[in-house]
Formats: C-alpha cells, sequence, structure tokens
C-alpha cells in the first residue's frame, strides 16, 4: 500500500497556509501606513482662479494685490472680499419646530462621520444618541422644540459659558441679525506655493472659501458645546449662522458652486488659504484617493496639488495647509470681518473665546487673542 | 490514544520527521482558525464606539497616527493635527465602512479558515485511520 503521510503532510501544509493567507486578509488592512506628503514644490500647475467664483456671493471684483506670505516673502494674493451669503442656495432650515417636523422641514448634525436629519423624532431620542438623560430639548406637553429663535438668545446660547435658560436649546440664528452676511475680506496667494512642512489649521476662523463665496471654517472641539446641552444646527448645506462670523459652512454636502472636471476627477468646490484647490471628496465614480497627505491633498497631472474635503458627516473640509498662507491669522485681513457688530473682548468673560479678531470658536490663549486681549 | 500510539510500527526518521510536520501543521491550522472560528468579529474594534476625533488625539502629538469608529464601527483613519488649538484625527485614508471589515473581510476570512479546518479535520482522519490500520 502506497505510505498516505506525504498527503497528509501536503493537507496540513496546505491548511496552515490557508490558516496564513486568511490571517494576512483579515488583518492587512488595519495595518496604518501613513500617506507620504506629497512633493508639491514643481507641482502646481494652475492656481485660483478668479473666474469660478460666482458674482453673487462677492462684494466686488476680485482683485490682485501685493501680499507677504508666512515664510516672509513678498508675493501676489488675491482679494477676495465675500458678502457671507450664498449666492446660490437658500439658508436654512435648521432647528424643527416640533417634535413631528420632519426632514423636508429641518436642517442637520453631524456626529461621528454620519450626518443626522434634526428631526424632530431625533430630538426626542438625543438623551438616547448621547446617553446622557439631561438631553432635553422640547417641551413633553406641548411637543415644541425650543429653539434660539431671538437674537438675544442666539447670542447667548453661542457663548461658552451658555446660561441655563439657553441650555437645552436647538440653536439657529437668522441672517436678519447679521445684515443679510458678515462680508469678509480673504487673501490668498495667487500663486500657491508649498511650505517646507505642512502647517496647521491652529485657530484660523477659516480654511478657505467656496465657489458661492461662502467660508469654509473648521471644526470645533464640541465639549462645551454639548455641555450646555445645545445643537447648533445645520442646513441641508452644511452651513449655519454665528453673529460674529455671519454664514459659514463646516461641511460639503454638495449645495454650492462647483466646477466638475473634464476627467471625471471630483469637481472644484472652493480654494484654500493657500492657494490651492479644494474638490469634493470623490469622484464621479464615487472613489475618494487612497493616496491623500496628513493636509488630505495630494498631486495629479492635470491640477498638481489639490486638496479634497472630508465627508459631510466630520465637519471638515481639510487637515492642515500644505502651502504657505499670507502672514497674520489664516490670511484674514487686519480689523477682523465687516458688517455686523463685531463683540469685542469687553463683552465676554475671561476664559471665554476671545472676538476681536473674530476667533471665537475656538480657547482663548496668546496666540489667538494676543493682538487685542493684551 | 496512548495505546494506538504504542501499537505504531517503528518508522524511519525520515518518516518521523513526517508525521512531526503533520502533527505541527494540523496544529497550527487549528490554533489559527479556531479563534476566528469562535469570534467571527475578531478584528470589530472593541472599546472604540464612543470615541471621537478629537478624543482618540488627546493625549497623542501632533503628527500621531490616530483611528476611531464610529458606531457603526465605519473606521476612519488618519493622523493628529491642530485644529482650534486641539488636536482632531484628520482623516486621510478612505473610510472603511462597517460592513467591508466586519462582514466582508470577516466572512471572506471565515471561509478560508473553514476550508483550513475542514482540510486539517480530514488529514486528521486519514493519520487516524491510518493509525488504525497499521
Amino acid at each position: 500500500m502506497k505510505p498516505k503521510t506525504p498527503k497528509l503532510f501536503a493537507a496540513g501544509t496546505v491548511s496552515v497556509l490557508f490558516a496564513a493567507t486568511s490571517l494576512f486578509l483579515c488583518c492587512a488592512e488595519s495595518d496604518d501606513i501613513p500617506a507620504a506628503d506629497a512633493d508639491v514644490e514643481s507641482e502646481l500647475l494652475e492656481g485660483l482662479d478668479p473666474s469660478y467664483f460666482l458674482e453673487d456671493g462677492l462684494v466686488s471684483a476680485i482683485e490682485e494685490v501685493d501680499c507677504t506670505l508666512s515664510d516672509g516673502t513678498e508675493s501676489r494674493c488675491y482679494k477676495i472680499e465675500i458678502t457671507g451669503a450664498p449666492s446660490d442656495h437658500q439658508v436654512g432650515p435648521f432647528c424643527p419646530r416640533t417634535i413631528t417636523d420632519g426632514a423636508d422641514a429641518v436642517g442637520i448634525w453631524l456626529e461621528s462621520g454620519v450626518v443626522h436629519d434634526i428631526t424632530g423624532e431625533w430630538i426626542t431620542n438625543l438623551a438616547e444618541f448621547y446617553n446622557d438623560d439631561n438631553w432635553q430639548l422640547y417641551d413633553e406637553a406641548s411637543g415644541l422644540v425650543r429653539v434660539t429663535d431671538t437674537e438675544e438668545a442666539c447670542e447667548a446660547a453661542a457663548r461658552p459659558d451658555v446660561a441655563e435658560e439657553y441650555q437645552n436649546h436647538c440653536v439657529e440664528c437668522s441672517m436678519d441679525y447679521v445684515g443679510g452676511g458678515v462680508t469678509k475680506e480673504l487673501l490668498i496667494p495667487a500663486n500657491p506655493k508649498a511650505g517646507a512642512s505642512a502647517s496647521e489649521i491652529g485657530g484660523t476662523e477659516s480654511v478657505g472659501v467656496a465657489l458661492n463665496g461662502v467660508a469654509f471654517d473648521p471644526p470645533a472641539p464640541v465639549d462645551a458645546i454639548l455641555g450646555a446641552y445645545t445643537i447648533a444646527a445645520f442646513d441641508d448645506c452644511g452651513g449655519h449662522v454665528n453673529l460674529v462670523a455671519g454664514y459659514h459652512y463646516h461641511a460639503a454636502t454638495g449645495c454650492s458652486e462647483s466646477i466638475s472636471q473634464d476627467d471625471n476627477h471630483a469637481a472644484l468646490m472652493g480654494y484654500a488659504l493657500d492657494g490651492y484647490a479644494i474638490h469634493t471628496m470623490a469622484g464621479e465614480d464615487g472613489i475618494e484617493p487612497d493616496d491623500l497627505d496628513s493636509c488630505r491633498g495630494h498631486v495629479d497631472s492635470v491640477r498638481g496639488y489639490h486638496y479634497h474635503s472630508a465627508s459631510a458627516g466630520e465637519n471638515m473640509f481639510i487637515g492642515c495647509f500644505r502651502g504657505l498662507t499670507v502672514e497674520g491669522v489664516g490670511g484674514d485681513l487686519p480689523g477682523g470681518p465687516g458688517g455686523g457688530d463685531v463683540i469685542g473682548c469687553e463683552d465676554v468673560a475671561d476664559g471665554s473665546p476671545c472676538c476681536g479678531d473674530a476667533v471665537c470658536d475656538g480657547p482663548e490663549t496668546a496666540a489667538n487673542c494676543a493682538a487685542d486681549c493684551a | 490514544m496512548m495505546t494506538s500510539t504504542a501499537t505504531f510500527a517503528p518508522t524511519s526518521p525520515r518518516r518521523q520527521l513526517r508525521k512531526a510536520l503533520v502533527t505541527t501543521s494540523l496544529v497550527l491550522g487549528f490554533t489559527l482558525g479556531a479563534p476566528v472560528l469562535t469570534s467571527p468579529t475578531a478584528d470589530a474594534h472593541k472599546g472604540h464606539t464612543d470615541a471621537t476625533p478629537w478624543q482618540v488625539c488627546r493625549d497623542a502629538s501632533l503628527g500621531d497616527s490616530c483611528e476611531w469608529s464610529n458606531e457603526a464601527q465605519d473606521r476612519f483613519i488618519g493622523s493628529c493635527r491642530e485644529v482650534q488649538d486641539s488636536l482632531l484625527c484628520v482623516r486621510n485614508r478612505p473610510i472603511v465602512p462597517a460592513t467591508a471589515h466586519t462582514h466582508g473581510t470577516s466572512t471572506r476570512a471565515g471561509f478560508w479558515y473553514g476550508a483550513a479546518i475542514l482540510l486539517g479535520l480530514l488529514g486528521l482522519f486519514r493519520l487516524g485511520t491510518k493509525r488504525s490500520g497499521s
């Protein structure tokens, strides 16, 4: 009889190979291989194109002016004065009025990578959603949702030390409170220049601007917001209003003007403050690039270096600046935003966000408040 | 089993080596396969369900790799960057949907593990049969 041991050996070996292969298939994707930061020094193919902006979103025509970049070099920049109001879609709605309001009548909330419609039903489930029984944004007897429906309430609920009477509110502010829009001037390098390394967004108020003239703002830690049991609702376009910055975006939901690309690449939706283009997250095939650097940018042969926005649910556009911004805070011109009443340091308590320079979304630090709170 | 082993006829060193390899292979196959059979979601993220992109970078340094998962177990992988004076996990890899790593991959891995275990059992059965016949 022919010995069977070799067959058994083969079977055992194959079983181990199968197991090892399966182990690789199972766990290989958990390896966190950071994408290499792109060498963008000579990869710029095109800078900001003023003709892409919607005229109705601008206070005046975009001008080219002298400017100084963050490394001290003299350069040329585009001065973009935005109206602070979207010219291609309406603002709102934001909060539901009753616990029966459906998705069509309300805005959205962004949490953990997911976009949630702030329906009345969602409001009633907040305690479960956040696993905290103190959430109660509606009156159980009437079914009415508590909404900041006055300018005073809007301002009070936006403070870090939210008064008790404005806690447990869905926060929304009318564009009427900011005169229809907070105009703002941005300086963006006409010919983006890559930095030696990426620079942080830090306390920058905005990270870029959409082609419809609305600012892209970075996310803020939500501990303080949620600690007061308030939801600062966004409209379906991922924007909301505060008294200092006016209407601004926190997420790319596909509402604003965009320029499609001939090669089915993700559409151009705006520019970062360093002058590099920001495209939507995914191309027409729905696939997001897998070679983005830590700022969420990469290089291709058509566009050179450019960013891809994060998903709407992430409450984010880009992660840092690969290029140099204009000297100063995030490219903002000195003096803060125009239009509307700018809250001064005297109006806020110690430790509150400093607002004299329009940096109101983050904690007050020597870095972002030195100039006006010294 | 001891009795069965005692009845084996003397074998050559080469054959003993083969048997040792067979036994080792089977043991390894079972060792690698058993955890997956008993825990089909072994690659799911335990303890990360409530993590936020801010929380995962709270004790990290600028540029550190980071990863978080939401309640649906979608995975967000990136690095910690400074935003609003705090470190935030900025994703730069495509979102790994829960279905891809807790179902699709596990199902695929489970299939291969199952195949490996079946082959291992077959080998064990054939070995037992051979020993019984010796």
